[in-house]
């Protein structure tokens, strides 16, 4: 598949995860843009295009679950393939109202290893035609 | 002759007796009347068990009953040895006397403190020799903190010709001193009036005392209740603490994790023999420690009682199928056979996640301690009542001696020490599942024919029978804002 043909985007506040997902991604072909707290992560998301979006939850100025909550009221310019968290927060109340606001997946950062997390982004992606 | 002096002597034996009748008419009447005004007024006081009521009504009882000018409750405090004015009267002439004493003459009616060592005061006089006192002045009771002209100014205010002074005992321990004061002269009080005063005198002070206890009972109850409320707040502060703390402790436990991981798998990082077996000991150790950071939140929150248990009719076989699944790549990385032994089984009554999250540690412990190859099989036993579900390893096997040892916190046996610091064991997974299961309402135990001869680890869980359904109350635990959730299991 050619993977420089999707667009990631990869919010996570800590540097040195953001960098290690970017660095992950790149080296598997993907284009990946970053946001590195809530803002500017709904206003990526908002501007859309993203065939894929790596959400955490706790982040500064809006967390994920504000992230969610907006794209479903105010949908993006430009559509957006899924959103799937990559958080710490495993907890179920957390992870089921995540899947109620939209997300289509749920990643516990700490409790999977990096090969899975690529073989859980080529599952969402696999039936996606990238975007041109 | 002989005949009208037995006639004058019979004449005056009947009269007599008439007048002894009346006169005993008389005092039973009078006994009698007493009894009811003591009563009326202990009614009126018993109504109420708060302590200030309780002191403000017998303030007021003999002004009341006896058209009295004023009544005032002092009480004895035996740490100070003082005799304290708290309550006066709500008559014209006690309210005008405390407004004179608080606003003239500066010394505020609840301030006049007298020592029980005063040698002149009859307030302590009366504590002190257990008497009642009778004086026409009342300087009397208000001095030495009062002058004799502040208290001349006090009685002309009040108009009083004699103050009763009344020693207020309880078993013998005094509790105060009751003063009433009229505008009649002493020679001018009556014996019903005395009367009443005296036996007024001798059970107030159980009636001050009782309610005394009751108020301090509910001071100490209110302060219990606030001390409990600020408890909670500080309770909610740490488990918010220990929330953030945590989720804090992971994301660098989650860098250094994946950089390892990074170091080890990427085909363009050159590595030699040494560095990838300490980058190895490093990517274990930190999962070790993300599952340590998990169980020991679990743990707090079944012990601090924040779990709760929402029991539903569910297969089991089912969910352990479901178990299976999660850890077939595990398994294969092992060449290791999961079996499950299918039987005729009812649906249990039980909390699925819970549940789900006892077999996830259990097989995951399966895997751990069985050697390449092995079976891990999971079958089950019923008798209509429970289900039995035994998780059955071909692994190292656990000795006689340490079975005891496997279900306490940090319980893990010496010999599994080096295995479970290479698979990232904690040593907790086995104690939360015990907790769980108890919570449940089940048991776990474990059997094992020795080292190296495997271990079958069972636990029960409640048929979702009649009977069972029935009293599902006694199944569960809801706690609603209190209820806090598990952290997942790691494999």
């Amino acid at each position: 598949m050619d993977n420089n043909k999707f667009r990631l985007l990869v919010v996570e506040d800590d540097q040195f995860l953001r960098e290690f997902y970017q660095e992950l991604l790149q080296a598997e072909g993907y284009l990946v843009d970053v946001a590195a707290e809530g803002e500017t992560a709904a206003q990526k998301i908002h501007q859309g295009g993203y065939n894929l979006i790596l959400l955490d939850i706790m982040l500064p100025k809006k967390d994920g679950l504000m992230i969610l909550k907006e794209n479903k009221i105010n949908p993006p310019q430009s559509a957006n393939g899924p959103i799937v968290m990559l958080t710490n927060l495993g907890q179920d109340a957390i992870v089921k109202n995540c899947f109620e606001l939209g997300a289509a997946g749920y990643l516990i950062k700490s409790a999977i290893n990096p090969d899975q997390v690529l073989t859980e982004i080529h599952n969402y992606l696999k039936p996606i035609t990238p975007q041109a | 002759m002989i005949l009208s002096v037995l006639l004058l002597i019979a004449i005056a034996l009947i009269i007599f007796l008439v007048s002894a009748l009346l006169s005993l008419r008389r005092k039973v009447n009078e006994t009698t009347k007493t009894l009811t005004a003591v009563r009326r007024i202990y009614r009126l006081i018993l109504e109420d068990l708060d302590f200030d009521s309780v002191v403000q009504k017998t303030a007021n009882s003999i002004p009341e009953e006896l058209k009295f000018g004023t009544g005032v409750v002092s009480i004895y405090d035996e740490r100070t040895r003082t005799i304290r004015r708290i309550s006066a009267s709500v008559t014209s002439q006690a309210q005008n006397a405390v407004k004179t004493l608080n606003a003239s003459i500066k010394k505020p009616f609840n301030k006049i403190e007298i020592s029980i060592d005063d040698p002149n005061n009859l307030m302590a006089k009366a504590l002190r020799e257990r008497k009642i006192f009778t004086t026409p002045d009342v300087y009397d009771v208000l001095g030495p903190v009062l002058t004799r002209e502040e208290a001349a100014k006090i009685q002309e205010i009040m108009g009083t010709k004699t103050t009763f002074v009344l020693p207020i005992f309880l078993k013998n321990k005094p509790i105060g001193v009751f003063l009433a004061s009229t505008q009649k002269k002493q020679e001018n009080v009556t014996e019903y009036e005395m009367n009443i005063i005296t036996d007024f005198m001798n059970t107030i002070g159980v009636i001050i005392y009782n309610s005394k206890l009751y108020t301090s009972l509910q001071e100490t109850t209110e302060s219990l209740n606030e001390a409990n409320t600020k408890l909670k707040a500080l309770d909610k502060l740490k488990d918010d603490f220990v929330s953030i703390a945590s989720h804090e402790l992971r994301t660098p436990m989650t860098a250094i994790r994946s950089y390892s991981w990074m170091a080890l798998n990427r085909p363009d990082v050159v590595l030699s023999e040494k560095m990838k077996k300490y980058l190895s000991r490093t990517l274990i150790s930190t999962e070790r420690l993300i599952n340590l950071v998990n169980d020991m939140l679990n743990i707090s929150r079944i012990e601090s009682g924040r779990i709760e248990v929402l029991p539903k009719q569910f297969d089991i076989q089912q969910l352990v199928q479901d178990v299976f699944s999660e850890v077939d790549v595990k398994a294969k990385e092992k060449n290791l056979h999961l079996k499950l032994t299918n039987s005729q089984l009812p649906l249990v009554f039980a909390d699925q996640d819970k549940v789900h999250q006892v077999l996830l540690n259990l097989i995951g412990n399966a895997l751990k301690f069985t050697p390449v190859e092995g079976t891990i099989e999971v079958s089950f036993f019923c008798d209509g009542q429970i289900v039995e579900v035994l998780v059955k390893d071909t692994g190292v096997g656990i000795t006689q001696e340490n079975i005891s040892k496997l279900f306490e916190k940090f319980g893990r046996l010496e010999n599994s020490y080096v295995m479970a610091a290479t698979t990232g064991g904690t040593g907790l997974g086995l104690y939360i599942s015990k907790s769980l299961v108890n919570l449940m309402g089940g048991k776990i135990w474990a059997k094992s024919g020795g080292l190296n001869k495997g271990s079958t680890f069972i636990f029960t869980l409640p048929v979702a029978n009649k009977e069972v359904l029935a009293n599902a109350a006694k199944y569960t635990i809801k706690l609603g804002d209190q209820a806090k959730p598990l952290e997942p299991v790691s494999i």
